[in-house]
């Protein structure tokens, strides 16, 4: 357990340097916003959302691990919770079945938007082909790793 | 995959969140065994297997697996 305990100790130093980043990333940009292109008030309270959002994720994270720390059953608890086999064979399931989805999604709204609009199309092209690279890129590693 | 874990457990008097604990599981992984949603991996099977001081063939019911 003590070389978990050192994992969740590290995870909780890495949070708060990346928690860091983003807020330092985020003042940046907001007191640059009068250089930056003009932008509309959806997009400005979507950049916040998603700021707010993260930094309440990675608070509720440091939270959580410096909590499991502080006694030895509530660390062998969240280590049950994220190496539990059946969780992990849930998660495997989920992003299986979201990749073919969001796979066959993809193309056919490419396909859909080819006869509307070009810009749209060749966006969900670009995506696309993204896409299938890391996909193919992983399918080769993980058969040469496993 | 039937197994003899409920069986095993009550005779031993434990409760599912007592056996998961002891093999390093969720209780929900236990639940999901005994009704036969999920088949444990080998490591897992022979965690309880061992446990309970038995074999993995005296706990997990192969008979019913299909050949190939």
């Amino acid at each position: 357990m003590e070389k978990y305990k050192e994992k969740v100790r590290l995870r909780v130093i890495y949070l708060t340097w990346i928690m860091l980043l983003t807020c330092l990333i985020n003042i940046v940009l907001l007191s640059n916003r009068n250089r930056l292109p003009e932008i509309s008030d959806f997009i400005l309270g979507f950049q916040s959302g998603v700021f707010t959002g993260l930094l309440f994720v990675f608070i509720i994270f440091i939270v959580k691990y410096r909590k499991s720390m502080k006694s030895d059953e509530a660390l062998k608890k969240l280590y049950i919770e994220e190496n539990d086999e059946r969780g992990q064979l849930i998660g495997y399931k989920v992003s299986v079945f979201t990749t073919v989805a969001m796979l066959i999604l993809l193309a056919l709204s490419t396909v859909v938007a080819g006869f509307f609009n070009e810009l749209i199309f060749f966006t969900l092209l670009g995506t696309l082909g993204v896409f299938l690279i890391i996909f193919c890129a992983f399918t080769v590693y993980f058969k040469k790793t496993l | 995959m039937k197994t003899r874990i409920q069986e095993l457990r009550k005779q031993h008097k434990l409760s599912q969140e007592e056996l998961a604990l002891a093999v390093g599981v969720t209780r929900q992984t236990i639940t999901s065994l005994e009704v036969e949603k999920y088949t444990a991996s080998l490591v897992l099977a022979y965690k309880i297997a061992k446990y309970f001081d038995l074999t993995i063939e005296d706990v997990f019911d192969f008979s019913e697996l299909e050949e190939i």
